[in-house]
C-alpha cells in the first residue's frame, strides 16, 4: 500500500453538555459559556479545514442555545434528539457525503464513548482532554491547507440548501441539475494549484481512482458552480504521457461535494477532447479495485469508458476509451473549456 | 442474507426488500448515492463473500436490484476459493 494517504478525519463530532460547556445547558440560565480550551480546538479544526458537528441527547431548542453562544455560525449537521449517538453519527456521515471511518466524535461520557467505539469501529473515538493530544496525528493532518478547504464550511452550507432544494424537486436528477445552472470550467493546471492538487489527491477516496499522491507532470483541473454558489477547483486528471497515441492518466481525484454531481465524467471528457486534439487514438485510466472507489468506476462508465484488463498485480484495472470520435459532454451541464 | 435484504437495510427502508427486480440502482430508480453504493458494496462482501467492486470490473451488475442479485448468486460459490 506505499503512496497511499493516511485516513483523514474530515469531520469531527462533539456533545455538549460537560464537553463543550461545564454542565447542563437546558438546565441552566442564560447562554452556556464553552470551555476556553474547547474553543481553542475548534478554532484550530477550522484553520485545518475540518469540518465540526453535534451530537447531543438534547431536544433542538438547545440549538439556539448554540447559536447565541460563542459557538455560533460553527456546526453544519447538527443532530439533536433522545437517540443513540451512532444513529446521530450515520446520519451525519450521509448528509456530509463522507466516509464513517472520516469522523471522529468527542463525548465526556465513558458510556456514550464504548457504545460508539462498541457499534462503529470505524469512527475515533476521544474524550475530551484527549482531543489537544489527537489534533498531532497524522489523521488530523491533512497537509498543505489552501483557501480552498478553509471555506469548505461554506461549501457545506450550500450543499445542505440544494439538498433541500433537491428534496422539494420533482423531477429527474439530471433536470434538478439543469435547474441548478450547474457548470463547469476546464483548464490545465499550472503552479498555483500545486498545494490545492496535493490536498485534492489526499482528500479524497470514493472519486479516487488509484490513491497515489498528487504525481505532478501535466493535469487537467475542474471548477464547479451552480446557482447555489461557487465550489471553485475540485476535480484533477494528472496525466504522464500526453504525447503518445495512447494517453494514461495516472490519477483522477474529484471532491465528493463535486463527484455527485457529475464531475467525473465531465472531467474525464474534457480529457478525452484534450488528448485527440493532440492526435491520441486511446484514453487509458488505471483504478484500484475496491469497494471504495466504486463512484469514481461509474463516473468513468458514465464517460464511456470500458475495463480493458486487469493489471498483474490484480488489484488494478485499466478502463479505456477509444477517440474515434469527439467525445460530447453531457446535456446537463454546461462546460467552459480553456485547454 | 439476500441482496434485497441487504439493500433494506442499508438503505434503512424494509419496503426496499420487496420493490421489483427491474428496480434501477442508480438514476432512473434508487437514485443510491455514493456513500450508500460504497456501504451497499461493503455489506454484500461481508454478508456474501462476493467481492463485486473486484469481480465486476464494468459494474454491470449496479444496473437493477435483479442483476447485482444475480451477479451475487453466479459468483456465491467461486469465491471462497
Amino acid at each position: 500500500m506505499t503512496g497511499v494517504a493516511t485516513r483523514l478525519v474530515k469531520v469531527v463530532v462533539w456533545d455538549l453538555d460537560g464537553t463543550l460547556w461545564p454542565g447542563v445547558a437546558l438546565e441552566s440560565d442564560g447562554v452556556p459559556v464553552p470551555y476556553p480550551a474547547a474553543l481553542a480546538e475548534l478554532d484550530t479544526l477550522a484553520a485545518r479545514g475540518i469540518l465540526v458537528s453535534v451530537a447531543s441527547r438534547n431536544p433542538t431548542e438547545v440549538g439556539e442555545l448554540v447559536e447565541r453562544s460563542a459557538l455560533a455560525g460553527r456546526f453544519v449537521a447538527a443532530q439533536y434528539g433522545w437517540g443513540r449517538k451512532v444513529d446521530a453519527l450515520r446520519r451525519i456521515a450521509a448528509e456530509l457525503d463522507v466516509r464513517l471511518d472520516a469522523l471522529a466524535f468527542v463525548d465526556d461520557d465513558p458510556m456514550e464513548r464504548a457504545d460508539v467505539e462498541r457499534t462503529l469501529p470505524e469512527v475515533t473515538v476521544l474524550a475530551p482532554d484527549e482531543v489537544a493530544d489527537a489534533l498531532s496525528w497524522p489523521e488530523f493532518d491533512p497537509g498543505p491547507v489552501t483557501a480552498a478547504a478553509r471555506s469548505r464550511l461554506d461549501s457545506y452550507r450550500q450543499r445542505e440548501r440544494r439538498r433541500l432544494a433537491r428534496s422539494a424537486f420533482d423531477g429527474s436528477e439530471e433536470d434538478f441539475l439543469r435547474w441548478c445552472e450547474l457548470r463547469a470550467t476546464l483548464r490545465r493546471a499550472d503552479a498555483g494549484d500545486w498545494e490545492r492538487l496535493v490536498e485534492l489527491a489526499r482528500r479524497t477516496t470514493q472519486y479516487n481512482s488509484t490513491g497515489v499522491e498528487f504525481p505532478g507532470g501535466e493535469a487537467v483541473v475542474l471548477s464547479l458552480a451552480d446557482r447555489f454558489g461557487d465550489d471553485g477547483l475540485v476535480g484533477l486528471a494528472a496525466v504522464s504521457t500526453p504525447d503518445g497515441p495512447e494517453w494514461t492518466v495516472d490519477l483522477v481525484a474529484v471532491s465528493c461535494r463535486a463527484g455527485g454531481r457529475g464531475a467525473v465524467p465531465v472531467l474525464l471528457t474534457g480529457v478525452a477532447r484534450l488528448a485527440r486534439s493532440r492526435g491520441a487514438g486511446r484514453l487509458l485510466v488505471p483504478c484500484r479495485l475496491s469497494e471504495r472507489n466504486v463512484p469514481v468506476r461509474l463516473g468513468l462508465k458514465q464517460a464511456g469508458f470500458t475495463a480493458a484488463g486487469r493489471a498483474v498485480s490484480g488489484d488494478v484495472a485499466v478502463y479505456a476509451l477509444d477517440l474515434t470520435g469527439v467525445p460530447a459532454y453531457p446535456g446537463w451541464i454546461t462546460v467552459t473549456e480553456q485547454l | 442474507m439476500t441482496v434485497p435484504a441487504i439493500l433494506a437495510s442499508v438503505v434503512g427502508d424494509p419496503a426496499v426488500a420487496a420493490l421489483p427486480r427491474d428496480t434501477a440502482l442508480l438514476s432512473g430508480g434508487l437514485a443510491l448515492d455514493s456513500v450508500t453504493v460504497v456501504r451497499l458494496l461493503a455489506e454484500i462482501k461481508a454478508g456474501t463473500g462476493v467481492d463485486v467492486a473486484d469481480l465486476d470490473l464494468d459494474l454491470d451488475a449496479l444496473a437493477t436490484i435483479g442483476t447485482l442479485t444475480d451477479f451475487v448468486a453466479a459468483n456465491a460459490g467461486n469465491s471462497l476459493i
